[in-house]
């Protein structure tokens, strides 16, 4: 599966068969062109996309198109218009790579069996690969969570920030939920917090602290996966999301920068 | 290339610049907030709650001991009500200037309140006396007051009346000869009061920036602080647009 600005590729009567090139890196690591394991390889690849392309082939799909011109004017609508996507495929759901559309699609009309009068069409789509510019995960003010599942706002790139609880009972139990099927993981803080208190997650590290009235002490009893709030974990529209095993919280997701 | 930040470090080049939409800037190990330009500010409550506080997802109670992180205008604010504390954890350290600054904020009702309703203060502990610089309400109006030790000047804005919720943008300016405040509300055209200064000090001394009162405790004012930013100098709007 590949989608395109979080839009799945098969949704606009395109199935991807084939891709070739990098994606882009993980968050916070670099990205050196040509060194095995610095750039995250893609499945399905045919070879070496030339340096900054990538090249997707899909088949259009015959009850979505029966002629080039509607299949042109989808491809231009959806990613066309000069505008920078973000291009995401179900092998690497933690990286997103932001690409422009470059130049028009190279459509091939599959040759058919005698007596089949539907067209069928090959369509190969290039995207230059963007880099530089700015790409951040929108801080979008604080996320209130609760015993059920709340997804955490998108962006386009892994968060760090606070997490913020209070009014629980010992343990607190973080449940992070990818929404791509990936299994999920759990976070466990064994601390006691008393009426007024709160205890403060740094999701960057993993440090959590006790805020009294009196004094700010480190938690030592936490066990477990800390949530990752990665984009690429969602699917579709769908995000993943959080879920407390008891008591309130505050996530406050910290903007990163693409540079 | 992809690249992490230090988070604490200075961001900005600022003399001050305390402003939360990339997140909360915070020392894990103290819980004091970091400015983007490197100082530090503490937080207290004392012991009480503040409700109605707007998030995703809803509004939630702060607990007594936990600042009050709020969604505003689509980013994180600092909601402060009247009995929060925040101030600056030590003395301002830059030179004696001129001053230009922007402080936006959403309007919780100061504006309206006890006359003397200190939004921002550049003021000691004692704030009754001595050096200070703050922007109080008048009861139904916003007012810069600058006060050199020895004597004082104050304009008031001629109108120009944010309710409870409005986006607010306050633009000061204090050269010395000049007092210059200028109130945006919700973006609109800047209102503006100026009038003559007073004489700049010949220090600060200890003076601390303070959010939502003046003193450690005086003149108390409810707010979510957005951005504070204070720049040397006496600066145009479109130098002040660009700072950061």
């Amino acid at each position: 599966m590949l989608w395109i600005d979080n839009r799945l590729m098969s949704s606009i009567g395109l199935a991807p068969s084939r891709i070739s090139g990098h994606l882009s890196a993980p968050g916070a690591t670099r990205v050196r062109e040509g060194v095995a394991g610095t750039a995250a390889p893609v499945i399905g690849a045919r070879g070496a996309a030339p340096e900054g392309l990538i090249v997707i082939g899909a088949y259009a799909k015959p009850s979505a198109f029966t002629d080039r011109g509607p299949l042109v004017d989808t491809i231009e609508a959806a990613y066309g218009g000069g505008m920078i996507r973000q291009l995401r495929t179900v092998d690497r759901p933690g990286v997103t790579t932001p690409v422009l559309l470059d130049g028009p699609a190279v459509i091939t009309e599959i040759p058919q069996a005698p007596g089949l009068t539907l067209p069928r069409f090959f369509v190969e789509l290039k995207f230059l690969r963007v880099l530089g510019g700015s790409v951040a995960w929108p801080a979008a003010g604080p996320v209130l969570l609760g015993t059920s599942r709340v997804a955490i706002p998108g962006g386009s790139m892994p968060s760090t920030g606070q997490l913020l609880a209070w009014g629980y009972t010992s343990p607190l139990v973080i449940t992070y939920t990818p929404a791509n099927g990936l299994a999920a993981t759990t976070w466990t803080i064994t601390q006691a917090v008393a009426s007024g208190e709160h205890i403060a997650a740094d999701l960057e590290t993993g440090d959590v602290y006790l805020q009294t009235a009196s004094a700010r002490t480190k938690v030592t009893a936490v066990t477990g996966t800390r949530p990752a709030l990665d984009t690429g974990h969602a699917l579709g529209t769908l995000n993943p999301g959080l879920t407390l095993s008891s008591g309130t919280g505050l996530l406050l997701p910290q903007r990163r920068y693409r540079q | 290339m992809i690249e992490s930040q230090d988070l604490l470090s200075p961001r900005s080049r600022a003399l001050l610049a305390l402003d939360f939409r990339d997140g909360p800037l915070w020392e894990p190990t103290t819980g004091l907030l970091v400015a983007r330009s490197g100082q530090r500010f503490s937080w207290s409550r004392g012991a009480s709650t503040l409700a109605s506080v707007t998030a995703t997802g809803g509004t939630y109670t702060a607990p007594d001991t936990m600042p009050a992180w709020e969604l505003a205008s689509s980013a994180l604010g600092l909601r402060l009500g009247t009995n929060d504390v925040l101030r600056e954890n030590a003395d301002v350290n830059f030179a004696v200037g001129a001053i230009s600054g922007e402080f936006a904020f959403i309007e919780r009702g100061a504006r309206a309140g006890t006359a003397g309703g200190t939004l921002l203060a550049l003021s000691a502990d004692n704030p009754t006396s001595g050096v200070r610089l703050y922007i109080d309400t008048s009861g139904s109006v916003y007012r810069l007051t600058a006060d050199n030790g020895t004597s004082s000047a104050t304009v008031t804005l001629g109108s120009g009346a944010p309710a409870s919720g409005d986006e607010v943008k306050h633009r000061f300016e204090w050269t010395g000869s000049a007092l210059t405040l200028k109130q945006s509300i919700n973006g609109g055209a800047y209102v503006t009061a100026t009038g003559a200064g007073v004489a700049l000090p010949p220090a600060w001394g200890s003076l601390r920036w303070r959010i939502g009162r003046r003193g450690l405790t005086q003149n108390p004012a409810a707010l979510t602080l957005l951005r504070l930013l204070v720049l040397p100098g006496a600066l145009s709007d479109s130098i002040l647009d660009e700072a950061y």
